[in-house]
């Protein structure tokens, strides 16, 4: 039988975060590449200025957002077997902060390895193209950061509960 | 989510002809997407798609080892009594 006093969030931080990071993911797919169209996938490479890079580019679109469903999905997965288990404790603090830390990590990891590393497209091309880019990359680092302490006090309050728990 | 899995779908989408099936399954500009999808675009392309993954998954397997954390050995405010 399990102790009462273990409190193991590893599960939920890490079915959130791939909900965060799929959530991230669509959110930068359906506002930047479709809504406002300031790019798409490989834009910097195939500039959609003609119906066949607008279409290839599309195609790479597409496989992008599977990507994304696939980690929403995997995180709901995740979910629903953290939520089964005792040693888990639910914490709204540290749901959020998952889900803020996993939409961070997509913006971080995105936005070096795409805009800067592959340079296959821009946040937002042409004249202060880089000051886009590099906010992209800071937004996520603020949301990693927010993400990481909110999960941390959501530890520290699941613990408080399990000792006034014990005290009693 | 695996790598091999990912890359095993875009190969599968060239191979069934992903960029064809976008309204004009056989017209000269499907075939010419579906040749610039599987043709030079294609490396570049599953390295931007799948990069950002290999983090994100390793992430994710590192996120899920967190704890289990006992009550009193790692918080100041549990080992004093309270807050």
């Amino acid at each position: 039988m399990r102790s009462a006093s273990i409190a193991r969030p590893g599960p939920l931080v890490a079915a959130a975060t791939l909900i965060g990071i799929g959530l991230g993911g669509f959110a930068d797919g359906i506002v930047f590449h479709q809504i406002l169209q300031w790019h798409h996938m490989l834009s910097s490479r195939l500039p959609p200025t003609t119906l066949v890079n607008i279409k290839v580019n599309m195609v790479w679109d597409g496989l992008f957002h599977l990507v994304t469903w696939l980690s929403t999905s995997l995180g709901l997965l995740l979910l629903w077997r953290a939520l089964g288990r005792a040693d888990v404790p639910r914490s709204n603090a540290v749901f959020g902060g998952s889900l803020a830390l996993g939409w961070g990590a997509f913006n971080f990891v995105e936005g070096l390895v795409d805009h800067q590393l592959l340079g296959v497209h821009h946040v937002h091309p042409g004249r202060g193209q880089l000051a886009w880019d590099v906010g992209f990359v800071l937004s996520g680092a603020v949301l990693l950061i927010a993400g990481g302490l909110a999960i941390r006090a959501g530890r520290l309050r699941s613990i408080d509960l399990v000792t006034e728990q014990e005290i009693r | 989510m695996r790598l091999s899995a990912m890359a095993l779908t875009a190969v599968v989408a060239c191979v069934a002809g992903g960029g064809e099936a976008l309204g004009c399954p056989s017209c000269p500009t499907s075939r010419l997407v579906s040749a610039l999808v599987c043709g030079e675009t294609f490396w570049i392309g599953l390295a931007a798609t799948l990069a950002p993954v290999a983090a994100f998954g390793a992430l994710a397997v590192g996120l899920h080892r967190i704890g289990p954390l006992r009550s009193g050995s790692s918080n100041p405010r549990a080992r004093q009594g309270g807050a």
